[in-house]
């Protein structure tokens, strides 16, 4: 049991370090930070633009309030992530009337969903550049043993120069934390239509970097194609077609077709193991072809 | 004793708030819950452990019952709420101020008819029993025979709350860096005797750090602390405005009173 001194000590803390309480008036508030505008929402909660206190340009993501646990998860793994390049930077994270919140550096670029939205089909030149970025970025998480799981469009930002960010890791995974799943086995969690057989399945033994590499390649297909490669007019329908595993052909390049089908294997032993491989797969693509050698010399 | 703060595993025995107040006191009212039903019987059991500690300590204290008197008391207090359907009551109507003053301002109610609740007790049999942890008493009377004898029901509230905020600080703790941040603030904050702290250079060689990561640990983890405190309060009470009253008055007084 705890002395008295110390509950006298630990009741100040409660007082003093309490967070903020939001006054009336405040409801554009969410802790120290002046909410600007809703940029989206999503089962997990809700992205605003937002301002602090000195008037620098934030994200603010205020999650529902059950979502506490993976608030924690993603508090802890952006924590660990903090100083990577490629990784969006969490810079505050607290909790308000509204729920937990995240406090995250805004992407002015949008999210590659918004790029696809107003380009409709990127070249494939440039949609391979953007995704051997993030594969690379996704490589030093895999390194660090964690895997993100809910890859998508919307989940790649871009910063203002073009270069892209990696966000959103409610539903990570740390492969070395036995403890921390937050998904029963069988249960399946993350955007269908990104998902990894295996994932959809809820096979929690067979998840790993290969997963990510999985729904990189599906983003990679949309880029270069305008449309995702598995649709379906129901969950179930997208499910079926990821698991029967048939692609079209993108129609531009069949090396990159070939890469694109490595990373979209039904079987996660037939894809890149990492995205580090991948990462190396899509710069060996994108090389200039060697100069021909000058036949005069 | 140290187990209230260390990783629960789930289990609350003995201790602390459950999850969320209402679904407990709605399972204790619910029309159906005879007598001796397992439902209603685990209800009484689990709203017994939650609050017994500041109604054992009023008994004590203020009422100056003797130990085993106030042992049995308090079985009889939360007995009495059941019987006399004060909980359902309290479910139906918005206005009926918190929670903890209800029990508190029922405390003093029961004690006028202390004995013909004891009476009551002592024929219902059948009755379920819940066991009061022996260790707990004995920490709670040694705090007793040491802190003023103001207020026992809210500073025994208060304590309750701070040692679930405390487990529930070891419980999230997953990564290595959150780990030592609940190290650091045990050894800083929970554990020194009295005024006397170890030194950031102290904690940081004993945990393998810098001075300046027990620094930032500090500030985060007193932090998280003082979020977790709020998050318990507000599942206690009916809306943000009443959790911040609430805090105000729980421990927005004067340390030590």
């Amino acid at each position: 049991m705890i002395e008295p001194e110390a509950y006298r000590r630990l009741a100040e803390l409660a007082w003093v370090h309490a967070p903020p309480a939001e006054e009336p008036g405040d409801e554009d508030k969410v802790g120290r930070y002046t909410l600007v505008e809703r940029l989206g929402a999503g089962a997990a909660g809700v992205v605003f633009h937002a301002v602090d206190p000195e008037g620098h340009a934030v994200a603010i993501k205020v999650l529902r309030r059950r979502r506490g646990s993976r608030y924690l998860r993603e508090v802890e793994l952006l924590e660990r992530t903090a100083q990577r390049p490629g990784v969006v930077a969490l810079l505050d994270a607290g909790r308000s009337s509204r729920g937990p919140y995240l406090v995250l550096e805004l992407a002015e670029g949008g999210s590659l969903r918004s790029v696809l939205t107003r380009r409709g089909v990127l070249p494939w030149r440039e949609a391979a550049e953007l995704v051997a970025q993030v594969a690379e970025s996704l490589g030093e998480l895999h390194q660090d043993g964690i895997i993100h799981r809910d890859l998508k469009p919307e989940n790649i930002l871009l910063q203002g120069d073009g270069r892209p960010l990696l966000s959103d890791f409610g539903l990570a995974k740390d492969l070395g934390d036995e403890d921390g799943e937050l998904t029963a086995a069988g249960f399946a969690l993350g955007t269908v239509g990104y998902m990894a057989p295996e994932l959809l399945d809820g096979r929690r033994d067979q998840l790993g970097p290969w997963t990510d590499v999985f729904a990189l390649g599906a983003v990679l297909y949309e880029l270069a194609s305008g449309r995702p490669p598995f649709q379906g007019k129901t969950l179930n329908e997208a499910a079926r077609s990821i698991k029967a595993g048939q692609v079209k052909s993108l129609g531009v390049d069949p090396a990159l077709d070939a890469l694109v089908r490595t990373c979209l294997a039904t079987d996660p032993a037939a894809r890149f193991p990492s995205a580090r491989e991948l990462a190396r797969a899509l710069r060996a693509l994108l090389a200039p072809p060697p100069e021909p050698a000058d036949e005069s010399e | 004793m140290h187990t209230l703060y260390t990783r629960t595993g789930g289990s609350r025995e003995g201790s602390g708030f459950p999850r969320t107040r209402w679904s407990l006191v709605a399972r204790v009212v619910q029309p159906d819950s005879r007598a001796g039903s397992r439902t209603r019987d685990d209800a009484l059991t689990e709203l017994v452990s939650s609050y017994w500690r500041p109604v054992y300590r009023t008994l004590r204290v203020r009422y100056r019952r003797q130990r085993e008197e106030a042992e049995d008391l308090t079985q009889a207090y939360f007995l009495s709420l059941i019987e006399d359907r004060t909980l359902e009551r309290f479910v139906a109507d918005p206005a009926a101020g918190r929670f903890r003053s209800l029990l508190r301002a029922l405390l003093e109610t029961f004690v006028r008819d202390a004995d013909r609740y004891a009476r009551r007790q002592k024929r219902g049999g059948d009755r379920v029993h819940v066991p009061l942890d022996p260790s707990t008493i004995e920490a709670l009377e040694a705090r007793i025979a040491r802190e003023p004898e103001e207020d026992p029901f809210d500073r025994e509230w208060r304590s309750l709350v701070i040692d679930q905020a405390l487990a529930d600080l070891a419980n999230e703790a997953r990564s290595p860096l959150a780990q030592r941040r609940v190290q650091v603030f045990l050894a800083y904050e929970v554990e020194p005797k009295g005024e006397e702290r170890p030194t950031y250079a102290e904690l940081a060689r004993r945990l393998g750090a810098q001075p300046h990561d027990v620094k930032n640990d500090l500030v985060a983890s007193r932090r998280r602390f003082a979020e977790l405190i709020l998050d318990r309060i507000r599942e206690e009470t009916r809306d943000e405005a009443e959790a911040r009253e609430e805090l105000r008055s729980l421990f927005g007084r004067a340390p030590g009173a």
